[in-house]
């Protein structure tokens, strides 16, 4: 089979993968989420398409370019597409592989100081892309899509040390590897976005990886909440030196991206869930940093997008209808805003029963 | 090699670079990122001179973020320790449930030299109040050394004040230790002087405003409790904040199911017609959050209605898709019927306490008083029978001269009264007769207006004790019976509307007037109460449509053309008046034949007394909407047309208040203005109806409402049975003259 007919039979097979979802509503007309996407652009996306977390010094990052790919490519809006390609491949692109750089800094002498990937952010853009080609009804974008994939499984995607021939999905292309084991990042383990960019791309890796992830996460939550980062060792997970273990900022996507992945009833969205029950927070306080071991909540947050992941966790462990979601918001955040919009994005595509009341 | 290279390069990135020396010396986000070597396949950017070296013999950092928002206060006080952010709770958010006006929501105003309004401020089961507040404004007449607006709450004064908020709204506190859980009266009394006139024109320039939604208690968020009460004081105070409850759903709700939840909702404020949107569950948050909404949700296993509280604080009533109607009898139960104007028995006296306004007491130098009531709806008499109006009344000594009593039926004066020369006594009944056929079937409205002039004018009105005009409670009414007789009327219809169904065309879309405008009626699907005269019939039923769906709606019994009805409810025919305008500057066959047409139109009306066919009528009016009873046969189908610049809440409202307005809908078809007033198309040539046997008893009233509705065909219709009398007659005396000569 050559490449063509290999990405045309792939198109086909995402756009059907998809079809319950974002492209089924892309092709019946307005998507629900434009109204939150629209605000969502106006606050965080310039007119360059560079998408800007003020937070962290104005910077921009492959994973904030990668997110906002994905949701423009979700509901449709082609221009803002284009843009953020634009701008991240003018900006970004500065290996000679074709992952991107992962941080440009507006105020840097140089923008790109560092020239590692980051292999979420990566991931996300293939995935964009992909999303793109279908809502857009623009099929050469999987060509590019592959090439991202292809070279994203050479660089991150490893063996898992304990021998088990599982895969491992490493947050970049360098940087992860210790004298006894990776340092992984669960939650850039994207099961739904690796299952798709496979099903496009025809880099199988990826569909492995993504069942692979899967079991990870769930080795990890057998010890409590799933860690920001964590080592894994030959003789299992530790602690990574230096790094946070704390289930915080990283690790509340975690159930977020098993949710939209179809894994509702993931061990790790049950732990989430029963912590944030179990949480005795002032009213709006959502709990961001809890202690891996105990729950023990270490901070808490009144940004909206936190109390969304929350409420969406809590409603996929209930039998009940309704989420507990606030309307999506901008008075916060990038990072927070955006968790909020892809939260009301996974329970779109994935939950119906957990709308947002 | 590596070793070599790699450190000068760490220090480059994390010492010499101005981000990492800004994490250093600010207590910012920090993000810690040094460069990475080893790339596969990376060209170096420095002094990198493999970058393709191993990553396990790199001591290098992972891309990693600060996601943490400097001035959370929970978090800043907890980094660095281990404190249980539970310790120190935040306290919840307070936030105001707003008063109830009597007459609606939003500004309210009360205006005149002793005015009055009536709030209702609610506080939820178990809520500690924090505060009690009034948000008002005046106008800039008001002379505040001079002027006092007093609180009542629950029967006991708790605060007055001058009143000088004249550049906008200002707040007043007021105690609250009289406030209880659930439903408080607070009255406002507004004791205003005018700075410079007294006079009825100074009436209306005094006033005070009140903001409901700047109006009522403050208490914590978190103390609403998720009880069916709860729910219905925190609904009722969402609508008086004006802000409306929206109904939230993924997708498009059942019809059934919005159309019952509005129907309960809107009987919390029964006539107001509140804004019960649908809105996606994804819609961004506005700028206040709501108190309480609707959320319409998948069926589950689980209880199909549910209250739960909002991320934010407020309450949510959860409906399962599914719900039966009777699963929302907890939280919503369906709304009692409203009473209605006091319905007249003919014959039978009816005073002011019957008609239920009791006495009345004027105390402004210009104050009307309406008295609504109905009589039968097959009511009819439109001859020369007199009704009677027997007045008990009395009014201060010493008023001015010019002062004057008017006394109304359906806004024609039946009596002029002076209200000086014999003041501070209550004087003699006076019967004031007027004529039985200024009442209509259905409603009507009795109105007295005092008119004191201010003495002098140009000075501030003297303070007065006590009512300037007092009418007494026993005054009566007495309007003659009739025959069972009716006329073509779609006022009844639409008063006993709220017992059947209200909807859109089939088809309409969501975002339409039509959908806007259903939203909004449904909600006055709170009936009135029904009396024994309503009909066995079907229930009433009103269908809305707009412009692009007329082909939907059964019109064609009207005799209404499409054009002269697009044209009518505003749709620009600039070919058709360019026509007119053309046609005009020609003389021709056809200018002859409408000469002719017309005259003969003319010649029709005095016969058949009433409005031109509907599409003449229409022909010279613009309006927003007509109200159509498409078959009179079918008096209780009613169609609402709405026209291009209708903005929904008004249609809405104009509709609700005809139910009850003797200005309101009648006839078969009636043109909503922009204004709001409505004209009624009466059709020539349908003759009333008797409904019950020509007697000998009731034939005199039978023939004289004939006469009265066509004189023409009445005195026709008398020529000729006069010539067939002579005839006979003739024949009679020929034949007895031949018999007798034989």
């Amino acid at each position: 089979m050559n490449r063509r007919r290999l990405l045309q039979s792939s198109f086909g097979a995402v756009a059907s993968l998809m079809a319950g979802g974002a492209l089924a509503q892309a092709g019946r007309g307005t998507h629900p989420l434009t109204a939150a996407w629209e605000v969502w652009k106006a606050a965080y996306l310039e007119p360059d398409g560079r998408v800007v977390d003020r937070l962290q010094q104005g910077a921009s990052h492959s994973e904030s370019q990668g997110y906002g790919l994905l949701l423009a490519a979700t509901v449709g809006d082609e221009a803002a597409f284009d843009s953020i390609n634009a701008w991240t491949m003018s900006n970004l692109r500065m290996r000679p592989d074709h992952l991107f750089a992962w941080r440009w800094l507006p105020d840097s002498a140089t923008n790109v100081p560092d020239r590692n990937n980051a292999s979420d952010g990566d991931l996300f853009y293939a995935w964009g892309l992909i999303r793109g080609a279908v809502t857009l009804q623009r099929p050469e974008l999987i060509d590019r899509a592959t090439d991202i994939a292809t070279d994203l499984a050479a660089a991150c995607i490893q063996p898992h040390p304990d021998g088990s021939g599982r895969l491992v999905f490493t947050p970049a292309a360098g940087g992860f590897q210790r004298d006894e084991g990776l340092i992984v990042n669960p939650s850039y383990m994207m099961p739904l976005a690796m299952r798709e960019v496979a099903a496009s791309t025809g880099v199988s890796a990826f569909a492995r990886c993504a069942d692979d992830s899967v079991r990870i996460i769930t080795d990890l939550a057998q010890g409590g909440l799933v860690p920001d980062w964590i080592e894994l060792r030959p003789g299992g997970a530790v602690p990574a030196e230096g790094m946070s273990n704390e289930n915080g900022y990283e690790a509340m996507r975690v159930p977020l991206f098993l949710v939209w992945s179809g894994q509702q009833q993931h061990l790790a969205v049950r732990r989430q869930s029963a912590a944030y029950a179990d949480a005795d927070t002032a009213r709006g306080a959502t709990p961001t940093v809890l202690d891996r071991g105990t729950g023990v909540v270490l901070e808490t947050s009144s940004d909206p997008g936190y109390s969304a992941l929350a409420g969406l966790s809590l409603c996929v462990t209930s039998t009940r209808a309704g989420a507990l979601m606030p309307r999506f918001s901008t008075r916060q955040p990038y990072y927070p805003a955006t968790l909020h919009l892809m939260t009301l994005l996974a329970q779109f595509e994935a939950v119906s029963r957990c709308v947002p009341i | 090699m590596i070793r070599r290279w790699l450190p000068p390069l760490l220090v480059g990135a994390v010492v010499m670079s101005p981000v990492a020396r800004a994490q250093e010396t600010a207590d910012e986000p920090v993000i810690d990122l040094s460069p990475l070597l080893g790339l596969e396949g990376v060209q170096p950017t420095d002094e990198a001179e493999d970058p393709a070296a191993p990553a396990d013999e790199i001591d290098a950092v992972l891309p990693d973020y600060s996601r943490r928002a400097p001035g959370d206060a929970a978090a800043d006080a907890a980094a660095g320790e281990e404190p249980d952010a539970a310790e120190a709770p935040e306290p919840e958010p307070q936030v105001l449930f707003p008063a109830v006006a009597n007459g609606g929501f939003g500004i309210q105003r009360m205006s005149g030299e002793h005015a009055r309004m009536e709030l209702r401020v609610i506080v939820p089961p178990g809520a500690d109040v924090e505060a009690l507040t009034v948000s008002y404004r005046n106008s800039i007449n008001v002379l505040t050394a001079e002027s006092q607006i007093t609180a009542i709450l629950n029967g006991v004064e708790i605060g007055s004040w001058a009143p000088n908020a004249f550049a906008g709204f200002e707040t007043v506190s007021l105690p609250t230790d009289e406030l209880r859980s659930g439903s408080n009266e607070l009255i406002l009394l507004g004791d205003h002087r005018h700075r410079i006139f007294c006079g009825p024109d100074a009436t209306f320039e005094v006033w005070t405003e009140v903001d409901t939604a700047g109006t009522g208690v403050t208490l914590d968020l978190g103390q609403l409790s998720a009880q069916s009460q709860s729910l219905a004081d925190t609904l009722l105070a969402q609508l008086s904040s004006g802000g409306g409850v929206p109904l939230v759903a993924a997708g498009t709700p059942d019809p059934a199911l919005v159309a019952e939840l509005r129907r309960r909702i809107g009987g919390l404020m029964p006539g107001l017609l509140p804004d019960l949107p649908v809105e996606s569950a994804y819609t961004p948050a506005g700028e206040t959050p709501s108190l309480a909404r609707v959320a319409i949700v998948p069926d589950t296993e689980g209880p199909p209605v549910e209250v739960r509280r909002t991320p934010e604080g407020g309450l949510v009533l959860v409906v399962e898709e599914g719900a039966e109607p009777s699963a929302l009898d907890t939280f919503l139960p369906l709304p009692e019927a409203r009473t209605g104007p006091t319905l007249v028995d003919p014959g039978q006296p009816a005073s002011l306490d019957d008609l239920g306004s009791g006495a009345i007491e004027m105390r402004e130098r210009y104050e009307r008083v309406d008295v609504d009531f109905r009589l039968p709806r097959d009511w009819l008499l439109m001859s020369s029978q007199k009704a009677q109006i027997d007045l008990t009344y009395g009014y201060a000594a010493d008023l001015p001269e010019g002062s004057l009593l008017l006394v109304k039926v359906n806004d024609t004066t039946v009596r002029l009264l002076p209200l000086f020369g014999q003041g501070g006594e209550v004087l003699p009944t006076l019967p004031i007769g007027f004529p039985a056929r200024l009442l209509s079937p259905g409603m009507n409205r009795l109105s007295f207006e005092a008119v004191v002039p201010g003495d002098p004018p140009d000075l501030p009105c003297p303070p007065v004790d006590g009512p300037i005009l007092a009418i007494s409670g026993d005054s009566s009414l007495s309007v003659p019976p009739s025959p069972r007789m009716r006329r073509i009327d779609m006022g009844p219809t639409l008063y006993e509307l709220g017992s059947g169904t209200i909807e859109a065309v089939p088809g309409v879309a969501e975002n339409s007037r039509a959908a806007a405008v259903d939203a909004r009626l449904a909600t006055l699907a709170t009936p009135y109460r029904l009396d024994a005269d309503a009909g066995d019939g079907p229930a009433p039923s009103l269908v809305i449509a707009d412009l692009t769906r007329l082909d939907d709606v059964p019109l064609g019994a009207v005799g209404l053309d499409r054009m002269r009805l697009e044209t009518a409810l505003g749709v620009a025919r600039p070919d058709l008046e360019e026509d007119i305008a053309e046609g005009s500057t020609v003389w021709s066959l056809s200018r002859l034949s409408d000469a002719a047409r017309t005259l003969w139109q003319r010649i029709a009306g005095i016969a058949r007394p009433g409005d031109p066919p509907l599409d003449r009528w229409l022909s010279d009016r613009q309006g927003t909407a007509l109200l159509v009873m498409p078959r009179p046969d079918v008096p209780e189908e009613l169609v609402l047309i709405l026209g291009q610049r209708a903005d929904p809440a008004t249609v809405a409202a104009a509709v609700e208040k005809g139910r009850t307005d003797p200005d309101g809908p009648g006839g078969q078809a009636a043109l909503l203005n922009a204004d709001g007033t409505w004209e009624t198309w009466q059709p020539a040539g349908v003759a009333p109806v008797l409904e019950e046997p020509l007697t000998i008893r009731n034939a005199r009233i039978v023939a004289g409402n004939y006469a009265s509705w066509s004189p023409f065909i009445y005195v026709a219709l008398l020529t000729v049975l006069v010539s067939i009398s002579v005839l006979l007659g003739l024949i009679f005396v020929v034949r007895t003259r031949e018999s007798r000569n034989r």
